[in-house]
């Protein structure tokens, strides 16, 4: 015989509350009775089948609980209005590599500019030593 | 404001009123029901007096719902309540009650003497001390179903 067993969340332990022969009026009930008692941390409905052995197998059909419906409104809310956390650059280079192996530090410009930067520097100064001497010669 | 919805099951209106009564207690007492508070759900109620042995223990109330004629009457022992019809079904789990210590509530088909009929019950505990069932609420409610070879063939 298959029965639907209604247990309440109380004081930390699952009571029995009450006992149906038929799955939908079960958990009917049980959601009734969390909405009827807001005080109800969580309910759930368990189907028994009684085995040709005199054993008994059971296994839960509905489940409701207080924390279950925070948490996913705490969700909801955390996805719409609060950003994401940015992630640490410094936790990877300290968790993922030991101080003496540490990756190449990623340089923030690239190459070319630093050496046309370079060059451009090299330049001014070869003019600027070019026309000293060519000032030098005339004034001698 | 809105008028709450009415439970179309009389044997989830009559569970919803053996809570309201309990209050935090494990068990309403038998002083508790009211009558008048169930309103027309109590012609479909009947009262159980527990005795031991559990064949001793006897119908105490009997709402017109339930009755048939020539059928058990209030007095009538469990055990002499003729089987198969909706009286000995809606009490025949009394022992599980007895045993889980919280309303039980089951259907199926019983015979009455217009036919078979499709019933659902409740019984539900009662104590006045708090911890020793003594008496236990029940309510029962059908309707008739007919049987032809065209909806059942062989």
């Amino acid at each position: 015989m298959l029965t639907f067993e209604i247990r309440k969340y109380v004081g930390g332990r699952w009571l029995l509350d009450s006992v149906f022969d038929d799955k939908a009026v079960a958990v009917a009930e049980a959601k009734q009775l969390m909405e009827r008692n807001t005080s109800l941390p969580g309910v759930r409905v368990v189907a028994v089948a009684e085995e040709a052995a005199g054993s008994f197998r059971e296994w839960t059909v509905f489940r409701q609980m207080i924390v279950d419906d925070e948490q996913a409104l705490q969700r909801a809310f955390q996805l719409r209005y609060e950003p994401a956390p940015a992630p640490s650059p410094r936790r990877d280079r300290d968790t993922e590599f030991p101080r003496t192996q540490r990756p190449p530090r990623r340089r923030s410009r690239p190459d070319w500019l630093d050496y046309t930067g370079w060059g451009l520097c090299a330049g001014v100064l070869l003019g600027a030593v070019v026309i000293g001497l060519v000032l030098l010669t005339r004034v001698s | 404001m809105e008028a709450p919805i009415r439970e179309m099951r009389l044997t989830m209106r009559v569970l919803r009123y053996w809570r309201d009564i309990a209050g935090k207690r494990p068990f309403p007492r038998v002083t508790d029901l009211d009558a008048r508070e169930l309103g027309e759900d109590w012609q479909n109620c009947l009262l159980i007096k527990l005795r031991s042995p559990l064949e001793r223990s006897f119908l105490s109330y009997i709402g017109s719902g339930l009755v048939v004629p020539g059928g058990p009457t209030e007095g009538t022992a469990l055990a002499e309540c003729p089987p198969e019809t909706i009286l000995a079904r809606a009490t025949s789990y009394v022992s599980r009650v007895l045993a889980q210590r919280v309303p039980v509530s089951m259907g199926g088909s019983a015979a009455q003497q217009s036919g078979v009929v499709l019933y659902r019950s409740i019984l539900a505990p009662l104590s006045e001390d708090g911890r020793t069932i003594d008496t236990v609420l029940g309510a029962a409610n059908y309707r008739e179903v007919q049987f032809t070879e065209e909806e059942h063939p062989v």
